[in-house]
């Protein structure tokens, strides 16, 4: 499985590629008319906390890199096990589907799908709990289209 | 199935026809059918909210169905604004404008829609008018004396949000009398208000109805306007307007807000919806409304038309000397 | 002082009515669902009640109103502890201690202390609203960005102080929560900042919607990955227990600093809820003999954030009644209903209207009393979802994150951050950081900002001016005392009394 060490020092060195694109982009900033003082330029703050999440990048890099660990991960790895990586990144997979079902088509087939869809990107065998899921949804449902007066399309 | 419902429907059509009901009872009887939703570019609370509700009350009880508010925050008030122009024109999207989505955005950002083009507006209604205001043991007591002041001091002003009314008032007096200002951007006009009781600000662009909250706390200094308007006598009674302290001196607000519907609504529903608005310009409503709010009202399609093309004639060269106009 | 016993008592008469009761049950039963529900919180709860007040009687509105936003804030601890996913902004650092201990099989006791520590700074901020109000006011005025400042700096500790085992991880995800809100149009002069040519980003990244996806979505990834463990719990776990009189006692210091605070913090116009908690969950920790145990599923780090939480609901009042500025924006929404019954929230509603403050008082009194015996049947049920399978969990709480998101502001933009916003929140989990400090930077983010680039305009170049500040400086001092005061009083005692430490 993959360590925290090869995971962070990975995730760190993105982070600084991306502190890098984003205070280049501070750079392009344009303010057109003055309407009042600002006291520092609008790019200043941002680039100061890309500087310094940068420098904690870097900090973090290192400890991982020439010590091992940080804090208390010492050898250990991101995920449990392979089944673990699975279900998290399958139920990942679903929510996104079922955002693009809502957005690109509409609510009903989202919340009919979302249940189920669930289920079995976690594995789940009974069908007593595909049922159950379908009955939450229609009642998330009623709740917040009668209840609350919301309207879900 | 369809069919025969369009069959029935064209022989129920027709027997109106020769009875004579006519046109009238169709159009009026058809819509409203189902419920209708007012979209407001602001979170829930505040005035602009608070008045759309009000709205929403009455036109539910002139037309017979449900109207509810729906809040879409955010984004400039471009996604509201979007929202109304995705939806069908038939009426049962009705459009909260405001100065932020139908003038200063539109003059300041590329925006993807052109407010008098795209929009059928129906009256405006809510309105107010800014005022310049000191603390009660401020030196100031006229605004000759705090031009003087001014001139001679860099002062701190307090406006709600940049770019807002407020701001673009205190900005054309700044250049109509070549002061200058630290300008301190403190949210809301309550507080802006509070951020002048507190110290925080030397003066605070207030509205003219901010008074009824402040009382003897403040004092208006003149009303950033050049000519009168009716509720000025009822709000600040005795404070003159810019205009009026120095003829020729040039100040102007441009504040309203109402309901529209999308250009292309059918004009039997405009009629409907006119008509079912009137109520809004009793004094019964307006009597509801709360103290802080103005209220200006202005009823018809042409005549609010006007309305907001006289904001634009208004911010457009003060926002082009700026350098913020933007040409949509 | 008081206006008239008569005034007091015409105040409960009206209270006393069954329908304005009867009212207030259903309030509070709307509120705590509002609150639990996970995007939806007390500005929304509000907002949706609005209407029903329409045809009451402007007391009974406001009442009602009250408890919905009373119960919502205290809602949203239910879902935090019983499930990890903060309901509310308000419960974020409940979650800690909360959802640990719960999972450790002492759910019962979690939710019974904070169902206790809500109710009791629920009532400390309805004493000093009734008893201290124009004198808490006037302080509330002499908020500007200076002092802003000083309190978002005194925030920044709070950052250090839950950066969890890692202090540079802790403090780079802090650094980005503020990052990220520098997003949209700059509110000093209009500048567009990393909004992509998208207008939908040009105020920013939502907030709700950003917290939600970074607690609730990266709880449900993490859940699904143990979906098929089974929970250790004994049957004593499903039981609620209150605290008895010996625990309470012995926490009392805890909860009466976390009471003053969080009706301090709720008194400052716009810091709201969430941040009483964590500063009230740091100082708790700063003060405990055994600050390592805090994070671990500890009572203290349960009480301390959820009393003060409930503490602003009193202190936001403060300046939403006397001065008509809301103190946070649920109470933003709450002046929109004064308005609507024709109430002007200001210097002058306690002159005009002494019965209206006497019956927010005594209301606000009942409300927590009620919440006290609605609350703990609602938590009752809630200490029985441990028996709940995490699989219909998953399922259900990515559904109503969804579905809250959506109906506060029906966009599908704000639905998509909240998607983008969990998957930063699982990424940064499973690499071992800790989202606390990612939200509070995200919630200081613009205060700081603002405060600090406002400060400057003021001081115009002077650092006397920039300095200029009593309020300002007594927090800075506060803050140099708590990072210095312990190992400054150590060192004191020893020189003082050498032999101290051998006896």
């Amino acid at each position: 499985m993959i360590t925290q060490r090869a995971a962070n020092i990975a995730f760190n060195i993105l982070v600084i590629v991306a502190a890098v694109f984003f205070a280049l982009e501070a750079e392009t900033f344009q303010t057109s008319g003055l309407l009042a003082s600002t006291g520092l330029p609008s790019k200043f703050f941002p680039q100061l906390m890309l500087a310094f999440i940068g420098l904690c990048s870097i900090i973090v890099i290192g400890a991982y890199l020439f010590r091992g660990y940080a804090g208390t991960d010492k050898g250990a790895s991101v995920f449990e096990d392979g089944g673990a990586a699975r279900r998290g990144l399958l139920v990942l997979v679903v929510a996104v589907a079922c955002y693009l079902v809502w957005s690109l088509w509409s609510f009903i087939p989202m919340l009919i799908l979302i249940g189920p869809a669930c289920a079995l990107a976690m594995g789940v065998r009974s069908p007593w709990m595909y049922v159950s899921l379908l009955v939450m949804s229609g009642i998330v449902y009623l709740v917040f289209t009668q209840l609350l007066n919301v309207q879900l399309t | 199935m369809k069919l025969l419902k369009s069959a029935v429907t064209t022989i129920a059509l027709a027997f109106l026809l020769t009875t004579g009901i006519g046109e009238k009872a169709i159009a009026q009887d058809k819509w409203p059918t189902k419920p209708i939703n007012i979209v407001v570019s602001f979170k829930a609370g505040g005035n602009a909210d608070i008045v759309a509700r009000m709205n929403a009350d009455a036109l539910s009880k002139e037309l017979g169905v449900p109207v509810n508010v729906l809040n879409k925050p955010g984004g400039a008030h471009i996604p509201a604004t979007m929202f109304v122009l995705k939806a069908p024109a038939d009426g049962y999207t009705l459009f909260n404008w405001s100065p932020p989505s139908f003038m200063v955005v539109p003059l300041t950002r590329k925006v993807p829609y052109k407010p008098l083009r795209d929009f059928i507006p129906l009256f405006a209604g809510i309105s107010a008018s800014n005022a310049l205001y000191v603390r009660a043991d401020s030196p100031y007591k006229t605004f000759k004396e705090f031009v003087k002041g001014a001139k001679a001091k860099k002062l701190t002003i307090g406006v709600n949000n940049l770019g807002a009314p407020p701001n673009l008032s205190a900005v054309q007096m700044a250049k109509e009398f070549g002061l200058e200002f630290k300008t301190l951007a403190l949210k809301t006009v309550p507080a802006t208000m509070t951020g002048l009781l507190g110290g925080q600000v030397d003066v605070a662009v207030g509205q003219v109805a901010s008074i009824h909250k402040y009382g003897e706390k403040v004092r208006p200094l003149v009303i950033l306007d050049n000519d009168r308007k009716a509720f000025y006598a009822k709000d600040l009674p005795g404070v003159r307007t810019v205009g009026e302290v120095f003829p020729g001196k040039n100040a102007g607000t441009w504040v309203h807000g109402g309901l529209a519907v999308k250009a292309g609504t059918p004009q039997h529903i405009v009629d409907r919806l006119l008509e079912a608005s009137k109520v809004m310009g009793k004094p019964a409503f307006i009597a509801k409304v709360p103290k802080s709010v103005s209220y200006d009202w202005v009823h018809g399609t042409e005549a609010t038309r006007k309305k907001i093309q006289a904001g634009i004639d208004l911010y457009s060269p003060l926002l082009a000397s700026l350098g913020l106009l933007v040409k949509n | 002082m008081f206006a008239g016993f008569d005034v007091v008592a015409q105040s409960i008469g009206q209270l006393a009515e069954p329908i304005t009761l009867a009212l207030l049950v259903g309030g509070i039963v709307l509120g705590l669902i509002i609150g639990v529900l996970p995007g939806l919180g007390p500005p929304i709860a509000i907002a949706l009640a609005l209407p029903f007040t329409f045809h009451l009687e402007p007391i009974a509105a406001i009442i009602l109103l009250l408890g919905i936003y009373s119960a919502a804030i205290y809602g949203g601890s239910i879902s935090a502890i019983a499930v990890g996913i903060p309901g509310t902004g308000a419960a974020i650092a409940t979650v800690q201690d909360g959802n640990k201990m719960f999972k450790a099989g002492k759910g019962g006791e979690a939710l019974g202390l904070s169902l206790t520590g809500s109710i009791i700074g629920g009532l400390f901020s309805v004493i000093c609203l009734a008893f201290i109000a124009p004198i808490l006011a006037t302080v509330a005025i002499k908020f500007g960005p200076r002092e802003f400042l000083a309190i978002s700096v005194f925030g920044l500790v709070v950052v250090v102080r839950v950066a969890g085992e890692s202090l540079s991880k802790g403090l780079l995800v802090g650094a980005l929560g503020i990052f990220l809100t520098t997003w949209g149009l700059d509110e000093l002069n209009g500048t567009e900042r990393y909004t992509f040519g998208s207008y939908h980003l040009y105020e920013g990244i939502p907030l709700v919607p950003f917290l939600v996806g970074v607690f609730a979505v990266s709880e449900v990834l993490i859940g699904a990955e143990r979906a098929l463990q089974k929970l250790d719990f004994d049957q004593t776990s499903l039981t609620v227990k209150l605290p008895g009189w010996g625990k309470l006692m012995k926490m009392k210091d805890i909860l009466f600093r976390s009471s003053a605070l969080g009706t301090v913090i709720g008194i400052i116009p716009g810091e709201g809820a969430a941040v009483a908690a964590f500063f009230a969950y740091s100082e708790a920790k700063r003060r405990s003999k055994t600050p390592e145990k805090f994070g671990t599923g500890h009572e203290e780090g349960i009480v301390a954030p959820e009393t003060a939480n409930n503490a602003t609901v009193g202190g936001a009042l403060v300046p939403t009644l006397t001065l008509g500025v809301p103190g946070s924006p649920a109470a933003a929404v709450l002046l929109g209903a004064f308005l609507i019954h024709g109430l002007a929230p200001g210097p002058k509603l306690f002159a005009e209207r002494p019965d209206m403050m006497y019956a927010i008082f005594i209301g606000l009194f009942v409300i927590n009393i009620l919440m006290m015996v609605i609350g703990l049947m609602a938590i009752r049920f809630a200490a029985k979802l441990i028996q709940v399978p995490t699989t219909f969990i998953v399922p259900t709480v990515l559904l109503l994150s969804f579905v809250g998101i959506f109906s506060v502001s029906h966009s599908f933009f704000n639905v998509g951050v909240l998607l983008g916003a969990g998957i930063l929140g699982y990424v940064v989990r499973k690499l071992g950081y800790s989202i606390a400090p990612l939200s509070i930077g995200f919630v200081l983010g613009p205060i700081l900002e603002n405060s600090l680039r406002q400060s400057l305009v003021i001081a115009d170049g002077s650092i006397g001016e920039f300095f200029n500040t009593p309020i300002g400086l007594g927090i800075y001092a506060a803050l140099a005392l708590t990072i210095f005061g312990g190992p400054l009083a150590g060192w004191a005692k020893q020189k003082m009394f050498p032999r101290a430490e051998d006896a």
